[in-house]
């Protein structure tokens, strides 16, 4: 048995090596000037703003959906826009701004529909662990103890992804498909909006998952965005939720979904501020997935924001 | 809890700790644990349906006991018989009622009659029919007088609830696994690497092969009127790794965590793929369920000791009866019917038991003849197979009359060179050691250096790993 256990400890313990070696040593060149790399330049205008200002919190539906300057503009007051993947994970998005939050901000979230169910797409995807060591490692400060748990299993994955050279799926519909282009760093504006594919014509549509969720909203969610409430009440700053921008023709497969996020948030007394159904736009506004606007869409959305931002503003 | 699981992969090394280090010194002890271990790992799938498993193996240990305790060959034959029809009545209310139903519907609809009889909205027990066949074999031997009775309940229900067994097999006998369960278990260094090389081939086939085949297998069989002939024939192959990897590597996990716990199990696979004819297919797969209806149906039959048109139907019999122990489902019955009719001219010819020993033994490559008939076989395989998959007699039919199409000679759409290599290394390393229990069997005679060996699991695990993202069940689950 001494002899079995030492042998096992040993090659466990190569096992271990060689993942952490992949982990820390070996980058990941398929990420070469990939979107994730916008998260840097994101945090750099997050922390040089000074208060009050306007932080936008959310996956791509934000990156894709969101004209900052035209906010700014109208409103006269700072933006960065936070928004970049989905597979962050709500919890990573909420704590990777707290601590730049100060009095008078305001924070505007606007979670996927999937955030409310998915306790990967709460925690963190592939997508977070690729974040994490080969982008931004200075990021790992905003992961908690849990979700490290969480995060393990993908960590060993990732880390075995990179070793075997197979392609990353959570990047592959990013890096891999014909608009590669709208997916680099430098296809974001300087107030983080997701820019470059402004100027390309719609896609084909990239159907999500979600109209199969049969699940009841995640009270883990839920408790995260009461909690980060309360911070922000604390700090004086203000929370507005907001729900995504979403494509009209996918509305029906979804609709009891949203209802259900909708009636879960109004009983944590902390609502949309606006309908869902407002953000429920024409096809001909999405440019590659149900979340993901064109120009004209986020032209359209961003006057909307706008318009609620200002209501919010004079009310306080 | 499924073995490809991360729950597993805690729990597995928690038992095994337990079990040698704290409960190490008496076997009793380790019975116990053994059976709490075994009843967690199978409440976790449904708790409720524990409460049927703890009456089924009461059951049969209370008819073993009163069996052998009363001399009036009447009231032991009753006993015999309440136990064989409870056994077979949870199967059948809980696996075939709805299909009796549904069918005798079907026909009464088909001779104009219209009738409307409620049909259960039950879940399937998983592993009911593994556990029941565990239960029956233990009455019938001891009815037979082969085996006296377990006077332990706990050493019992170890034999029936054992996890690595309990859902999935191998069926296991008592007269080869109890003997095991009540004597002292002592710890062996080469047993337990044997074991966990065992697992590691287990799991490689099973995240690696067959779980990757099933992402292309599911979409092909779910829209096959859309298919291109050729993606419908690689739709076939591929399901027939898949489903060889699915089980085989069931078994193969289930074989080496057993072995790590001092108890070797039956084995189930015998590299099948390799056979030369059906009878020899026959003989190497699932190999613990064909040897029990050999000996608990076939044989009571009559086997093949009277005339040839006797065990022709007994033959027979024995087919149709493995289809329909798979499922409640024509596809079932008729795949068990397609391969009685591939194994009965065997039999009447008297070429059934042609090819008893290994392929192309003692040499690296079959003959031109062995090859031919080796593909042969496999074709016949891939072709029941499709029966075996589609959910319906219709689609089977719809699938095999869309399969003979030009569209044959053209490309399939999907992209499998990463599985084909994968599929490569798997006949590769298996053809290697076809004459040994499993694909990394004695590894340590073939290749030398330790080194070697090391890199070859590091690969294979890395390979798991990479695949392993999300585990996806066992095909034989739902049987």
């Amino acid at each position: 048995m001494k002899k079995f256990s030492i042998q096992c400890i040993l090659f466990i313990s190569i096992m271990i090596v060689i993942i952490l070696f992949s982990l820390f040593l070996i980058p990941n060149k398929r990420l070469t000037d990939n979107s994730l790399y916008a998260n840097i330049d994101k945090h750099h205008r997050l922390d040089s703003l000074p208060s009050p200002k306007i932080v936008f919190v959310g996956g791509s539906n934000l990156g894709f959906g969101l004209d900052s300057k035209r906010v700014e503009d109208s409103l006269h007051i700072p933006v960065v826009n936070m928004g970049l993947h989905a597979g962050l994970g709500l919890r990573f998005m909420i704590n990777e701004v707290k601590c730049s939050i100060r009095r008078d901000d305001i924070v505007v979230l606007s979670p996927e529909y999937d955030h409310f169910f998915s306790t990967n797409l709460l925690d963190g995807e592939k997508v977070l662990v690729a974040l994490l060591f080969d982008v931004n490692r200075r990021d790992l400060k905003y992961i908690t103890f849990s979700q490290a748990i969480h995060l393990i299993p993908l960590t060993v994955e990732y880390s075995v992804s990179k070793l075997m050279h197979k392609e990353m799926d959570v990047m592959d519909e990013d890096v891999n498909n014909n608009f590669d282009k709208n997916y680099r760093r430098n296809s974001f504006n300087k107030y983080g909006d997701e820019v470059m594919h402004w100027n390309y014509p719609n896609q084909s549509i990239h159907q999500m998952a979600g109209a199969t969720i049969i699940e009841n909203v995640s009270v883990s969610t839920l408790e995260l965005i009461t909690g980060f409430d309360q911070f922000l009440n604390a700090r004086g700053a203000k929370l507005v939720i907001i729900p995504p921008a979403f494509m009209s023709s996918a509305y029906g497969g979804y609709a009891k979904v949203i209802d259900d996020i909708d009636r879960e948030l109004k009983g944590v007394k902390i609502p949309f501020a606006i309908k869902p159904k407002s953000f429920v736009f024409p096809d001909s506004l999405f440019f590659n997935t149900v979340y993901h606007l064109n120009r004209q869409g986020v032209t359209e959305r961003t006057d909307s924001i706008i318009g609620l931002l200002k209501t919010k503003l004079k009310n306080k | 809890m499924l073995f490809t699981s991360l729950e597993f992969a805690l729990f597995f090394p928690i038992v095994f700790a337990l079990y040698w280090f704290a409960f190490g010194r008496k076997y009793k002890l380790q019975n116990i644990l053994l059976l709490v271990s075994s009843y967690y790992f199978y409440g976790c799938w449904n708790w409720h349906f524990l409460f049927l498993l703890i009456f089924s193996t009461g059951l049969d240990y209370f008819t073993g006991l009163m069996m052998s305790g009363v001399s009036n060959k009447w009231k032991k034959k009753l006993w015999f018989w309440l136990s064989v029809c409870v056994n077979l009545g949870f199967l059948g209310v809980f696996k075939y009622y709805n299909f009796f139903i549904d069918s005798f519907v079907n026909l009464l609809f088909a001779i104009g009659l219209k009738a409307d009889f409620a049909t259960l909205q039950v879940i399937l027990p998983v592993g009911i029919s593994f556990y029941t066949f565990h239960g029956l074999s233990y009455v019938i031997d001891i009815y037979n007088d082969r085996i006296k009775p377990e006077r332990s309940f706990v050493d019992y229900s170890v034999f029936v609830c054992f996890f690595p067994l309990l859902v999935a097999g191998p069926i296991e006998r008592a007269t080869h696994l109890l003997p095991q369960i009540i004597h002292k278990r002592t710890f062996d260094y080469t047993k337990a690497v044997d074991g966990l090389r065992q697992i590691l081939w287990g799991l490689f086939k099973k995240i690696v092969i067959a779980d990757n085949c099933a992402l292309i297998v599911n979409p092909i069989f779910a829209n096959y009127h859309i298919q291109s002939a050729s993606n419908l024939l690689l739709g076939a192959i591929l399901f027939t790794f898949q489903i060889y990897c699915d089980f085989s590597g069931y078994s193969d996990i289930a074989l080496g965590t057993a072995r790590l716990l001092g108890i070797e199990l039956l084995r189930n696979f015998g590299f099948p793929y390799f056979s030369r004819d059906i009878a020899e297919f026959w003989r190497r797969w699932h190999i613990s369920l064909t040897t029990w209806f050999r000996d608990y149906l076939y044989i009571p039959l009559g086997g093949s000791r009277g005339t040839k048109w006797l065990s022709v139907r007994n033959t027979f019999i024995i087919f149709l009866v493995s289809g329909f122990w798979h499922g409640a489902n024509w596809t079932f019955i008729f795949w068990g019917v397609f391969h009685a009719i591939l194994f009965l001219p065997l039999l009447i010819f008297g070429r059934n038991r042609l090819h008893t020993n290994t392929v192309a033994e003692g040499k690296y490559l079959p003959s031109i003849k062995e090859l031919i008939q080796i593909l042969i076989t496999f074709a016949l395989v891939v072709f029941g197979w499709i029966f075996f998959r589609a959910t319906s007699l219709a689609d089977a039919f719809g699938y095999v009359s869309s399969l003979f199409s030009r569209t044959l000679f053209t490309l399939p759409t999907h992209k499998i060179s990463t599985l084909c290599v994968y599929i490569f290394i798997l006949l590769f390393i298996e053809w290697i050691q076809r004459e040994q229990k499993y694909g990394l069997s004695k590894l340590e005679l073939i290749i030398k250096f330790k080194s070697l060996r090391w890199g070859i699991y590091i690969f294979l695990i890395l390979s798991i790993i990479q695949f392993g993202g999300k585990p996806e069940t066992f095909i034989y689950f739902q049987f």
